[in-house]
């Protein structure tokens, strides 16, 4: 079947997400999210966002069916994450798919998180050269990854050793005042600041880590390097130059994200990189990533901000995929993963 | 019998997934998993296998009745979140049983208004209880160490939950009123989560929610400072 009618049901974190997809045509992406209510909390309390996804779950699928206009007997299968992300939040999802399944008879597929932030970008910009470059950052995770086939063939180039980038946006915005999530304070105070002011650490990037570590990213150190230059001025009694801050820490982190990936480009000698994730929301990676791409040959593809963060819709198009390519579904038995790794697309 | 001839029944609450299909004049075909830490992985497994073994179609079903605890949060959501599911694509009526009722409606049928205490695991050294005179709850469910159960009449620890008692206890609630299928929701604080303050109608049926009885493992910010 070329254009397959998919629902895609994401729950792998605080973001109750159910998107619908003809072949890669966006019909609907509708979104309920716990954010608020974790704010109160600081950051994401995991049976916060298992229980607020159990309460949005039937009102977010109501609403994504009615915008899609279309019932749910017409549909081709139904794909749902299984993996990675927070137990408890992820079985809720994928009760609801396997629930689904058997009420209407339709095949379900499990399907892999951070390859689903991978596919959606064919949503907008449509099919995906072979291979293909894939940086994904958000609170959750930060991965380098090269994308042979997104139905089955996925490698990872490399991955944080420590917190996600969206992790440090979120501590550094707590250590400045700032709300959670941090990421879009942190952009719009840096829009105001200077960039140099502040020559924060940049992780891994020494000559040794780039030999040992060349892929890998590390934000733990620049988090506690912001969080001592905070403590340390606080004592002047001045206060804190809060758009300096952020625009110099957001630059250390952005900066070691597009060096490392157009090395990858450069190493491998691909030069399509698409970006996805939370973090791809942020404008000056972007901004940064595209014009530095550019100077080396680099296409560089972003889905809109709201496709980068957590969605269904990035879920229904991994689906489409996996169901166009005729791979087989997942076995109604099919596991939630919490550390599926990224070279399993598909729950078997 | 009011409420709907076929019905479909399960329950999470307990490491044990419990589905039972309920047919008029017909004997209910059930399916157990005991052990079944792996709620999301089976419960659909099991729910398609009673179907399938009652040789009715899915568009034959009448209604769906969920145990909504109380019970462990994580497995207890897999039971309740499927029948909302199957309710919603199937367009049939969906509500929920307190668990522990399931578990008093069983004893009942051998041993009518005996005073009763239901308790089952909740983890961390506790457990829910409630307690019954017959298959009247004569207090709320609550959590606590097993020491703390207030002891009168008979204990039934860890007695397993039987999907054909919570179809039957759904059932003997339907009877109780004129409407057959009426669902009296009860005042539930999500995020207090506080057992003491649930006020939860006896002898009714309840919406198809979670009973939270432990908030979340969190402080809130203003906690905190
Ligand atoms: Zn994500």
């Amino acid at each position: 079947m070329i254009n397959p009618l998919i629902l895609g049901i994401e729950t792998s974190c605080d973001e109750t997400g159910i998107g619908i997809v003809r072949g890669t045509e966006l019909l609907a992406d509708t979104l309920a999210s716990s954010v608020e209510e974790q704010a109160r909390f600081g950051g994401v309390v995991p049976e916060v966002a298992s229980r607020a996804h159990v309460e949005a779950m039937l009102p977010t699928l109501k609403k994504s069916i009615l915008a899609a206009g279309i019932n749910l007997n017409q549909l081709d299968a139904i794909a749902v994450t299984s993996g990675p992300g927070l137990t408890g939040a992820l079985v809720v999802g994928v009760a609801t798919a396997k629930a689904l399944g058997v009420a209407l008879n339709k095949p379900v597929y499990g399907v892999n998180h951070l390859a689903s932030h991978v596919a959606v970008d064919t949503l907008e910009n449509g099919k995906l050269p072979e291979p293909v470059l894939a940086l994904l950052v958000s609170g959750g995770h930060s991965s380098l990854l090269k994308v042979n086939n997104i139905t089955y063939q996925i490698e990872s180039l490399g991955k944080t050793l420590d917190d996600a980038a969206g992790e440090a946006f979120d501590k550094v915005a707590r250590v400045l005042g700032l709300p959670f999530p941090g990421g879009p304070w942190i952009d719009k105070a840096a829009k105001d600041g200077d960039p140099l002011k502040i020559d924060f650490p940049k992780g891994l990037m020494s000559k040794e880590d780039l030999v040992d570590h060349t892929f890998d990213f590390s934000f733990s150190g620049l988090k506690t390097a912001v969080a001592r230059w905070v403590q340390a001025w606080e004592k002047t009694g001045v206060a804190i130059p809060v758009a300096d801050v952020a625009a110099s820490f957001q630059e250390a982190v952005v900066e070691v994200l597009v060096k490392k990936t157009l090395l990858a480009a450069k190493q491998t000698g691909i030069n399509t990189v698409v970006i996805g994730g939370g973090v791809a929301a942020n404008s000056r990676l972007r901004s940064l990533a595209v014009s530095e791409a550019e100077k080396v040959g680099v296409t560089v593809r972003i889905p809109r901000p709201g496709l980068c963060t957590d969605n269904g819709a990035m879920v229904a198009a991994l689906g489409s995929h996996l169901f166009s390519a005729g791979i087989e579904p997942s076995e109604l038995s099919f596991e939630v993963d919490p550390i599926l790794p990224v070279t399993q697309v598909k729950a078997s | 019998m009011k409420g709907p001839t076929n019905l479909l029944a399960i329950d999470t609450s307990t490491n044990r997934i419990a589905v039972a299909l309920l047919q008029f004049g017909k004997p209910p075909v059930v399916a157990i998993k005991e052990d079944g830490l792996g709620h999301a992985e089976f419960a659909a497994v099991l729910i398609n296998q009673v179907v399938k073994d009652s040789g009715l179609m899915l568009q034959e079903l009448g209604g769906i009745v969920c145990g909504i605890g109380p019970g462990p949060f994580t497995g207890l959501r897999v039971g309740i979140v499927s029948a909302q599911s199957i309710g919603f694509a199937l367009n049939i009526p969906v509500f929920g049983v307190c668990s522990h009722d399931a578990i008093a409606f069983e004893y009942a049928q051998q041993n009518p208004n005996k005073d009763v205490t239901v308790i089952t695991d909740a983890r961390r050294k506790e457990v829910y209880w409630t307690k019954y005179q017959g298959i009247k709850r004569t207090c709320t469910p609550r959590v606590s160490k097993l020491e703390e159960v207030t002891n009168t009449g008979v204990q039934l620890l860890h007695q397993p939950l039987n999907p054909v008692s919570l179809a039957n206890a759904a059932i003997e609630a339907m009877n109780r009123t004129e409407k057959g299928i009426e669902i009296k929701s009860f005042a539930t604080d999500s995020a207090k989560g506080d057992g003491s303050t649930v006020a939860l109608p006896n002898q009714v049926l309840l919406p198809p929610i979670p009973l939270y009885l432990r908030k979340p493992d969190a402080l809130t910010l203003a906690e905190r400072s």
